[in-house]
């Protein structure tokens, strides 16, 4: 950095110049890392980013959150990050239940009951905010490696929130491969609005106010320059939950073995352990003005669910200052071991029992774009993102019995989201 | 060892074999790194549309877990 700029302006001279190349070669010939550092004196000492998401289902849920984001870099390498998020949640959501030949009640978090029409499937009424700060904190280790440490915090009517994390990297094999390792912790409560639920009850309480959730996960992955224009990541996560996992406003539908209608409702339950585990191939490419993104992913877990996930984004820039960036992804899950459309009456009653068609059999397709744009009136960037998502599952299982055989268990959900950022360095 | 996390391991030997092997077949020499510079070659160029797609796809789906651990605590799954 000081050598460039003191070859370039400082003497001007033939003499000068050769001295500053020789320089330059003897230092490790690295033009890139010249380049790179002349860079850095002109880069932003600060960031900033900022969006605001309107998300909205199809006569279900509405949320708005507001997050922003500002990073420090320092002059050494290091830098912190804070972020502050904050959810404004409102609708309904399937309460588990299944639809019926009769009039049903459900109850919403806070306890109040709603009727339910015949064929209709259920829904539950609720309302929350919730708001997250989340700091973080990277630091260059030598030439070579970079610690990175972080903690979250979040607050919800019924649930907090609190969780640590910590990261290594290392680059290696002249900066063409990089290493990462990682770990976080997690302890969350989540404090039922209306009290707990004993499992497979209708309204018995537990007594217990507070339930504790925690999770440790570990991360190891690795990203290589393959070609001038190529990177390409792979990264595995393993994560472990236990504690109180079960939905505490989900609920599994009773039903007549012959007819098929509801006669009842009885709180879920899950396992109180979960092992995840998943494997994430990422790929960048730069094409002659174009960059696209590519990734896949394979998740598992003990409760049964596997799920691929593939996710394609294209960005092109038509100038320095305005770029469009479609986007699409899809997703396909398998159901979790214990996910029941409903116990029939007289059947075992079984270990688990899940009705929340998000551990069911479920497709996910979203498409969308992001356009961003420079305004001279404005410093920094603008973007503006616009995205259609739908959701469905399997229609009924093969085991229905009486009318559930009539019904849509699973109908498609619609969900529109559209997101506003700024983002400026300075 | 228990079986995932034997799988787990099995990945990390994995990736770190195709990451030595690929430093022999090919490389790029700092001088051609000039697109690698672009700050448009990363994982989640966009920062906040990832966090917020994140949040997302925790809440409608079975399925988590990607580029990092830790972060974000939601009730909403």
């Amino acid at each position: 950095m000081q050598l460039k700029t003191t070859a370039a302006s400082a003497t001007g001279s033939v003499r000068g110049a050769l001295r500053a190349a020789a320089s330059v070669l003897l230092a490790g010939g690295a033009v890139a890392a010249v380049a790179s550092a002349a860079h850095a004196a002109d880069a932003p000492r600060w960031q900033f980013d900022s969006s605001g998401l309107l998300y909205g289902e199809l006569h279900r849920t509405t949320v708005v959150e507001p997050m922003a984001r500002i990073t420090r870099l320092f002059s050494k390498g290091s830098s912190l990050t804070a972020q502050v998020d904050f959810d404004a949640i409102t609708g309904a959501s399937p309460s588990g239940a299944q639809p019926s030949g009769v009039v049903q009640t459900t109850t919403t978090p806070s306890g109040n009951t709603k009727t339910v029409p015949a064929g209709d499937l259920p829904l539950t009424d609720f309302h929350d905010v919730r708001g997250a700060v989340d700091l973080e904190y990277a630091q260059p280790i030598g030439s070579h490696l970079t610690a990175t440490t972080g903690g979250h915090w979040s607050k919800e009517q019924d649930y907090r929130s609190l969780g640590g994390r910590a990261q290594l990297s290392l680059e290696a094999f002249q900066r063409l491969s990089t290493f990462t390792l990682g770990a976080s912790a997690n302890a969350d409560v989540i404090t039922p609005l209306d009290g707990t639920r004993a499992a497979f009850t209708e309204d018995d309480r537990t007594g217990v106010d507070s339930n504790d959730k925690h999770a440790r996960s570990w991360l190891v992955g690795t990203s290589r320059v393959m070609t001038r224009r190529w990177l390409l990541g792979a990264t595995g996560t393993y994560s472990e939950e236990w504690g109180y996992l079960s939905d505490p406003y989900k609920v599994v539908s009773t039903l007549d073995p012959v007819t098929g209608h509801t006669t009842g409702a009885l709180h879920e339950k899950r396992p109180d352990r979960r092992l995840r585990r998943d494997v994430l191939v990422s790929s960048v490419y730069h094409h002659t003005t174009d960059v696209s993104y590519l990734s896949y992913r394979y998740y598992w877990d003990d409760w049964g669910v596997q799920a691929h996930t593939g996710d394609f984004r294209i960005r092109h820039d038509f100038d320095e200052t305005h770029f469009v960036q479609p986007h699409v992804r899809f997703s396909h899950q398998g159901e979790a071991d214990f996910y029941s459309y409903g116990i029939v009456e007289g059947s075992a009653k079984p270990d688990f029992a899940t009705s929340d068609y998000r551990l069911g059999m479920l497709n996910t397709v979203t498409v969308g774009a992001t356009y961003g744009f420079d305004l001279a009136s404005v410093p920094g960037q603008i973007t503006v993102r616009g995205e259609f998502m739908r959701q469905w599952g399997r229609g009924y299982p093969d085991v229905a019995v009486g009318s559930q055989k009539t019904y849509n268990l699973a109908p498609g959900v619609n969900t529109g989201t559209l997101m506003l950022g700024w983002s400026v360095g300075w | 060892m228990k079986r995932p996390l034997r799988m787990f391991v099995l990945f990390a030997t994995l990736a770190l074999a195709a990451s030595l092997t690929s430093c022999a077949a090919m490389s790029v020499k700092p001088w051609d790194r000039d697109l690698m510079a672009d700050k448009r070659m990363r994982f989640a160029a966009l920062p906040l549309e990832a966090a917020v797609d994140g949040h997302i796809y925790f809440s409608k789906e079975a399925a988590t877990g990607g580029m990092s651990v830790g972060g974000g605590g939601c009730g909403c799954n």
